[in-house]
């Protein structure tokens, strides 16, 4: 039976568009899936041929634009990115990777305190080279990383939510802007340990971090347009793949 | 003389306004009784109103949707004969808005059933 199942791309494709929240669309599809087998199981039950009942089952079911039109009714069930894009794709990329910024540092002082509490370091030892590199490994993280993996999940967002480009080149680029001018280092000499935090787009403007936050916001820019023509490539075999099944259905998704 | 399932069909046409709300008291009052997945739903709809009101087969799901967003319902998926279903039934939230849709549809229908009664006398009068 699954193979003559119907796909809803249609539907799904409207519904995505129309900024309805995406783990709605996707029970809503798996839910009418299973509404057509069952539809199909009773007419067979009841002697009907199957493609006799698969044809029914459809009609029952309803037109795609009156199953796209009953969701659509129901605004509640809009995302947040489609009622509030300007908070989800401005204020967010501006707000969060700074605050991923300081969960990070608080995390790290917290983490410091644990150890100074355990390990009293009577002989004023400096810490030991691993444990350098560790802490110089999560301020690389907390600075290079979290910025990007932030960019490239508010990129994921808007193609997953079929948002405008302008609002995916927006968060982007707000996201990279925002999480490049950082610097986070640490030592410890085993007398005196000291976490600085500085950033270049605060007086008084350390020439070097921004010139290495302007090429830290390059190279992300790359990155994430490299991950999101790689899904937008990705998207486009699915398609094809599609089209063989359905050529109308993939060339409304490739024109819409 | 037209039958009920037709009126119904034509109210929904011709006054969609006519059928707000009717689907989720509908939904609430029968998942109150017991949890059941779409395809249940609709068949119990179906039964339970001789088929006076037939929602149509996808208008069920959106209502399920919302109505588990604001609390009324809860959800949860069930293996039943290798296929997963996702099974609603109500919450408290959603007896409480049950019954207070409850009152609100008694008292129009008894507002309907008092304006019918007096358009029926005043038809009859005339005619004698």
């Amino acid at each position: 039976m699954r193979e003559s199942r119907p796909r809803f791309d249609d539907v799904k494709e409207r519904l995505l568009r129309a900024g309805i929240a995406p783990r709605h669309v996707r029970r809503y599809i798996a839910e009418l899936a299973d509404h057509f087998d069952d539809l199909v199981s009773e007419a067979m039950a009841g002697g009907r041929p199957r493609s006799a009942s698969e044809r029914d089952a459809r009609v029952r079911l309803g037109s795609d634009q009156d199953l796209a039109k009953v969701m659509l009714d129901r605004s509640e069930l809009r995302a947040w990115s489609a009622r509030y894009p300007w908070a989800v794709f401005v204020l967010g990329p501006a707000v969060l990777p700074i605050a991923a910024l300081v969960g990070a540092v608080f995390f790290e002082i917290f983490c410091f305190d644990v150890i100074a509490n355990f390990y009293k370091n009577p002989a004023h030892l400096p810490p030991p080279v691993w444990f350098n590199d560790i802490v110089a490994a999560w301020n690389w993280c907390a600075t290079h990383a979290l910025p990007l993996i932030i960019a490239i999940l508010l990129c994921l967002m808007g193609i997953r939510q079929r948002m405008k480009p302008a609002w995916i080149c927006a968060a982007v680029t707000i996201a990279c802007v925002a999480g490049a001018f950082w610097k986070l280092s640490w030592y410890d000499n085993g007398h005196h340990g000291e976490l600085m935090l500085g950033s270049g787009l605060g007086p008084p403007f350390p020439r070097d971090l921004i010139v290495a936050g302007i090429w830290r916001t390059l190279t992300d820019l790359a990155i994430v347009f490299a991950v999101w023509i790689a899904v937008t490539r990705w998207r486009g075999l699915t398609l094809h793949r599609a089209d063989r099944h359905d050529p109308l259905l993939a060339a409304e998704i490739r024109n819409g | 003389m037209k039958g009920t399932d037709t009126l119904w069909r034509e109210v929904r046409v011709v006054n969609p306004n006519f059928m707000n709300g009717v689907p989720d008291f509908l939904i609430l009052r029968l998942l109150a009784e017991k949890e059941m997945y779409g395809y249940e739903l609709v068949q119990a709809i179906t039964a339970r109103t001789g088929a006076a009101i037939s929602l149509g087969e996808g208008v069920v799901y959106p209502a399920l949707h919302a109505l588990e967003r604001e609390g009324a319902l809860k959800s949860r998926r069930k293996l039943v004969n290798g296929r997963t279903r996702v099974y609603y039934a109500t919450t408290a939230r959603g007896k409480k808005k049950l019954s207070g849709l409850m009152v609100q549809w008694n008292r129009i229908a008894e507002a309907i059933a008092r304006t019918m009664g007096e358009t029926s006398h005043a038809r009859v009068t005339a005619a004698l």
